[in-house]
């Protein structure tokens, strides 16, 4: 057969060659990492496309057809952990081989394009893992994605257009699902295997780098591709495998419950090799998001792929690279401590301190800004999705059945950001203010607590002064019940110590009463808003 | 020191201990995704009887179509669909036809003018009992079992008859 083959194709004599090929002094079990890619590469498509045979990219189905591989047929648990922990092995053994061909000053001249594909293919490696965990379509799959996409929607003037695009339109569900089943299964399979036979092509065609050996120096070919190093990567790829096996049966692949962009509670994390992304998005805030989910990492992809462009030390020498180790050590110490902050980092136990807060507040009288914040729910957008108990509101979905389980963390992006908690309704982007998302919050909280009736029959005219309370920041100096004192005079009892005529007047010139007072004047607000200010104080020391 | 000689040996030991390697990884991967993959074609779903009215309901020696609902398992769904049976007196006894050409599976219909069940597919043709007396079909139609409970009718698994009965 082989023969018969030869006298048409005569191509023997080329794999002789590619298979005979002398490798220099020092290659050995250091270089089985490429090959251990490779490996966990043709594992990945293997396993993938015997699992996309029994998976249905649709919201409805996608989560039961992957229960149904890992629960109702032989041995899928397992097809589904291999490929589950194979790719978490994908991004270990690829930055190990990155890592020595790092050391190995492997990606100076001549191999510099070698180099560059590598990092190609890393990236490409992220993307099959961001695009493959969306697939199960589990509340993991769900929610972080719902994060990338908004990450993609960060990117300046573009962003919006792009998010848009790789979700399908408006709201991530059936047609994001199918965008990325089609780029995992497709897309990223096809640029992947071109980019791997361009790799493998210059490898091969340029020979292995030989180890700490300028260019000048003399090389000693010791051994063969076939069989030294293919004997040394097959036995550690063995070795992979079986480890790998263990991973798939012991810890298996995890399913959690189906996607459910109600869920409220859930604190999404990503796969571990996002988790130092993860926390960098955590360190900007706001306006400055963009520099943790765009401009940091393309400084890292940029200066990974022009690094033999910009290292011109042409010694392959560990001695004469103290420079480039010691950057490349801070880079990895930065992003394996940005992982370990992100794998600590634990949100869940902030919403069991609140509970605690809450009923600490029950005995206490209702607050300025919880009736802020309940004239905020009325007149900001609130009333469009939610309502209270079926009375305020017209929204379907109920403020009491939910009140009590989110953490104020979540209570706030929410505020900021509806979206990100009902991606599939469009709600107008909140444009709050920081105070305005915490008076939210406490009327909120409030709703949880016993004194929700109180909160719920108090009149318009009280709720409008409050949110002037509120907007006029008077809460920043003058506590009520608080006993800690604060820079003005406790609103407690004030009403017994002045006239109505007093208060009023002393909010046009507070110095005209107390020389010493720090009280700025109000005299500039009109004298609705003024008289709507005095009632508060009166209402609110009843 | 007949280094030349042990040196080819261990060269071609290595050979097959690496050849050896990478069939055992071929091995160990293909047979678990082999198996997962060829599973489901051994999965049997269970058999049930399903009441498809009340004995007294059946008295017409002419086939009558009783449409049925069947639960199915399919992959990872589980659906109702409806299915039919044709069932009459024969001789006395109650007889439930599956409807199903034992050619190439498409559905037959009784013709009551011919007396006889047609298939619209290749010109299948049976007579009332479901013996084959034209076109293509190997075997007669399949006869569901029957059983009887409380004056209730139920039908179970399509069964084969080996010999047509006329």
């Amino acid at each position: 057969m082989i023969n018969w083959l030869d006298e048409r194709l005569n191509m023997r004599e080329g794999f002789k060659e590619l298979l005979d090929e002398p490798l220099p002094e020092g290659v050995g079990w250091t270089h089985v990492f490429g090959s251990i890619s490779l490996f966990l590469f043709l594992l990945q498509a293997a396993t993938g496309i015997f699992l996309s045979m029994f998976y249905a990219p649709t919201p409805e189905a996608a989560h039961l057809s992957v229960s149904y591989v890992q629960n109702d047929l032989f041995l899928g648990a397992f097809v589904r952990g291999l490929h589950h922990w194979g790719s978490s092995f994908f991004v270990v053994f690829t930055v190990i081989h990155l890592l020595r061909t790092f050391i190995y000053s492997a990606y100076k001249y001549p191999r510099e394009l070698t180099w560059i594909f590598g990092v190609i293919l890393f990236n490409l490696v992220l993307a099959f893992g961001l695009t493959g965990y969306l697939l199960p379509w589990d509340q993991k799959a769900y929610w972080a994605t719902v994060v990338t996409l908004n990450i993609a929607g960060t990117a300046p003037i573009l962003g919006d257009v792009i998010q848009k695009i790789l979700q399908g339109g408006e709201v991530i569900g059936s047609v994001t699902l199918t965008h990325f089943y089609s780029l995992h299964v497709i897309v990223l399979p096809l640029l992947t295997l071109g980019a791997v036979a361009i790799h493998v092509f210059l490898q091969k065609r340029q020979g292995i780098a030989p180890p700490f050996k300028s260019p000048d120096e003399e090389v000693k070919f010791k051994s063969r591709f076939w069989p030294d190093q293919l004997f040394k990567d097959g036995v550690a790829i063995l070795l992979i495998f079986l480890i790998l096996s263990g991973f798939a049966i012991i810890f298996g692949a995890p399913l959690e419950k189906m996607a459910d962009p109600t869920d409220s509670s859930y604190v999404p994390k990503p796969e571990w090799y996002f988790l130092s992304m993860y926390q960098l998005q955590k360190i900007f805030p706001g306006n400055l998001e963009i520099i943790g989910t765009i401009i940091i990492p393309t400084i890292g992809i940029l200066a990974l792929i022009l690094l033999p462009f910009y290292d011109k030390n042409p010694s392959r020498k560990l001695k004469d690279r103290k420079l480039a180790l010691t950057l490349m050590t801070a880079a990895m110490m930065t992003v394996g401590g940005l992982t370990i902050l992100g794998a600590t980092d634990d949100r869940p136990e902030e919403s069991t301190v609140i509970v605690e807060v809450q009923e600490g507040q029950e005995s206490s009288r209702l607050q300025p800004p919880e009736l802020s914040g309940r004239y905020l729910y009325q007149n900001e957008t609130c009333m469009k999705c939610h309502n209270i108990g079926g009375s305020h509101g017209e929204g379907e979905y109920d403020l009491l059945k939910t009140s009590g389980d989110k953490s104020v963390i979540w209570l706030k992006e929410h505020f900021s950001n509806p979206t990100l908690a009902q991606p599939e309704k469009i709600v107008e982007q909140g444009s709050l203010t920081l105070d305005q998302i915490t008076d939210l919050k406490s009327f909120y909280l409030r709703l949880s607590t016993s004194q929700r009736d109180e909160l719920l029959t108090v009149t318009q005219e009280v709720l409008y002064s409050a949110n002037l309370y509120s907007q006029y920041k008077c809460g920043a100096c003058h506590k009520i019940d608080d006993p800690e004192p604060g820079f003005g005079p406790n609103l407690a009892g004030v009403t017994l110590r002045h006239d109505r005529e007093y208060i009023y007047d002393h909010f046009l010139d507070p110095k005209k009463f107390d020389p010493n007072s720090i009280m700025p004047k109000f005299d500039w607000l009109p004298k609705e808003e003024l008289n709507a200010l005095t009632d508060f104080v009166y209402y609110i020391d009843k | 020191m007949n280094e030349n000689k042990s040196g080819v040996s261990r060269r071609g030991f290595l050979k097959k201990v690496t050849a050896a390697i990478y069939g055992l990884l071929t091995f160990m991967i293909g047979l678990p995704l082999f198996s997962f993959f060829v599973s489901p074609a051994f999965i049997k779903s269970k058999f049930k009887w399903i009441e498809i009215g009340a004995v007294d309901d059946f008295n017409s020696d002419t086939p009558l179509e009783v449409i049925y609902n069947k639960e199915i398992i399919d992959g990872w769904n589980k659906r109702t669909v409806l299915s039919t049976a044709w069932v009459f007196k024969s001789e006395g006894k109650l007889v439930a036809l599956s409807p199903i050409c034992t050619h190439l599976g498409c559905t037959v219909s009784f013709d009551e003018v011919r007396d006889s069940f047609a298939c619209p597919c290749h010109g299948g043709l049976y007579d009332r009992e479901g013996n084959v007396i034209g076109g293509p079909p190997p075997k007669p139609l399949k006869r569901h079992e029957i059983k009887f409970e409380d004056g209730k009718f139920l039908i179970g698994e399509p069964k084969d008859r080996s010999t047509s009965v006329t």
